[in-house]
């Protein structure tokens, strides 16, 4: 992965006051965390209480649909995984995009995408009218496809579920689903002036995903930088890691790397109208672990961030431990910290921190951050 | 001074015990406040106060799962403390944990123990 693919996605995903994309395995856990980060982001007013519920609601549906779906298309013959089911949640202006991407069958493909179809016809009452059908007599397929999930995702969604399907093999497709919240309910919205065009954020999701892909990223996540959310972000991270069985060792040095890196932002970020915005993301090689940041920092911090990560690269394993006892002896008083968070980021690392620093106007930088582990 | 501190375990701040009473003194979990002074400070100044009249004998456990930078900090100034008591003729035994394989733990345990002279055991569990 390289360090300008975090430029790269932070520019892309700019707008947006969250953004969460993810590929891997699919637990209960990661949906309550998941949902933990989308709340917190949403906010907590109790006018968008509804609007909260909802994309709860569709996060929940769209996991059961990737984890009933997806898994054993993407599975080698050892049982390890070659395609891991996307989740992608982004909340722009007053709405919110949530989308899943799993292997079906090829033989599959004209049925679903007719249930779609004809699902997206449909104007409220009728959808009303289909779930109460579906609810009485059962679903529509032996696994419930297109039935009562796809139908009370629509009816919450308001909107034309949007689909895709993209060929993978000559058994299996991806299909991508995504559904559109509002925070403010529509008016005279008519569903069948729904056209068939991809929308912008599709088209989003399906080239992250390819790039995901491509560079073995586990996840994004771009948006506010707070305990509240770097807490959930570490815990899902760390359900991950305990599921892939990496070593006791690895795992302590990734989640110490992760805290410190993420902390690092919530604490030295430059607040752009009161929002530390920044992106994260966690890759994954055959071999190694890798964790970028890029944020935002002033012309002061900006200086600093040079001369402390030159000095710490400047430094072999050895050295770094005694740089480290002698900062660990220095007073209290430095109350961010900042020199022993980067020591033991560089400890940590299986190479050199690899950063840069891109001018943003305004004395404004944006700094990137990459730790191999 | 202060009878006693009993925190319990938080999602980013650790157990904390400290009972002279009874003898029973533990920092244990994950610490990982964003204002790890701020949140040290209280037991910092136990420990201040508790320099002053120390038992004959304090075992002091640390049971850490994870910590940041900003705790590290604190901790270092916990056992600076415990230092003194120990130069002062009171018995100190400092007991580090860390389980298995936990490379981490065990070694930023064994450089603490490296800079200070306090009797400091590293322990797996």
């Amino acid at each position: 992965m390289h360090i300008d693919l975090i430029t790269k996605f932070y520019k892309k995903l700019r707008s947006d006051n969250l953004s969460i994309v993810y590929q891997g395995d699919f637990s209960d856990g990661l949906t309550e965390k998941i949902i933990a980060l989308s709340e917190y982001s949403i906010g907590k007013s109790p006018e968008i209480t509804e609007m909260r519920n909802k994309v709860s609601f569709v996060i929940v549906e769209c996991f059961q649909n990737i984890v009933r779906h997806g898994n054993e298309h993407g599975l080698n013959s050892d049982n390890s995984v070659w395609f891991p089911g996307l989740f992608s949640a982004r909340s722009l202006n007053e709405y919110t995009y949530i989308a899943s991407g799993n292997l079906i069958e090829k033989k599959d493909v004209s049925f679903l995408k007719d249930k779609l179809e004809q699902l997206n016809k449909l104007d409220k009452a009728q959808i009303k009218e289909l779930y109460l059908d579906l609810l009485t007599s059962g679903t529509l397929s032996k696994k419930g496809g297109a039935g009562l999930g796809l139908v009370e995702m629509a009816r919450k969604s308001l909107n034309p579920v949007e689909f895709d399907f993209e060929d993978e093999n000559e058994k299996v497709s991806v299909f991508y689903l995504m559904l559109k919240l509002q925070a403010n309910r529509p008016r005279g919205i008519n569903n069948k002036e729904y056209q068939n065009e991809k929308s912008v954020a599709m088209l989003d999701v399906k080239d992250i995903h390819e790039v995901m892909r491509k560079e073995d990223i586990l996840m994004i996540y771009k948006g506010d930088f707070s305990q509240e959310t770097i807490i959930p972000m570490l815990k899902m991270i760390e359900e991950n890691l305990n599921k892939q069985q990496e070593g006791v060792h690895l795992k302590k040095k990734l989640i110490l790397v992760l805290i410190e890196v993420l902390q690092n932002i919530s604490k030295h970020s430059f607040a752009k109208n009161g929002k530390k915005d920044a992106i994260f993301m966690i890759g994954k090689t055959e071999q190694k672990y890798i964790i970028c940041t890029g944020n935002i920092v002033d012309a002061k911090s900006s200086e600093k961030i040079k001369e402390k990560i030159n000095k710490v690269n400047g430094l072999n394993k050895d050295e770094l431990i005694v740089y480290y006892k002698k900062s660990l002896k220095e007073s209290l008083a430095d109350e961010y910290n900042a020199g022993l968070g980067i020591i033991d980021i560089a400890r940590e690392s299986s190479e050199k921190l690899i950063f840069d620093l891109k001018p943003e106007g305004e004395g404004l930088s944006f700094f990137s951050l990459c730790v191999h582990i | 001074m202060e009878k006693k501190i009993i925190l319990e375990e938080t999602q980013d701040t650790p157990k904390i015990i400290l009972d002279k009473e009874n003898g029973l003194f533990e920092i244990s979990g994950r610490s990982l406040p964003e204002n790890a002074i701020k949140f040290f400070a209280p037991i910092l100044n136990w420990m201040e106060d508790y320099l002053k009249s120390p038992n004959q004998l304090t075992i002091f456990e640390f049971k850490l799962d994870y910590f940041n930078s900003a705790s590290i900090k604190s901790i270092y100034e916990i056992i600076k403390v415990l230092e003194k008591i120990s130069k002062n003729n009171f018995q100190v035994n400092i007991i580090w944990y860390y389980v298995n394989d936990d490379e981490l733990i065990k070694n930023r345990g064994l450089e603490i123990k490296e800079m200070l002279d306090v009797p400091f055991d590293l322990k797996l569990y």
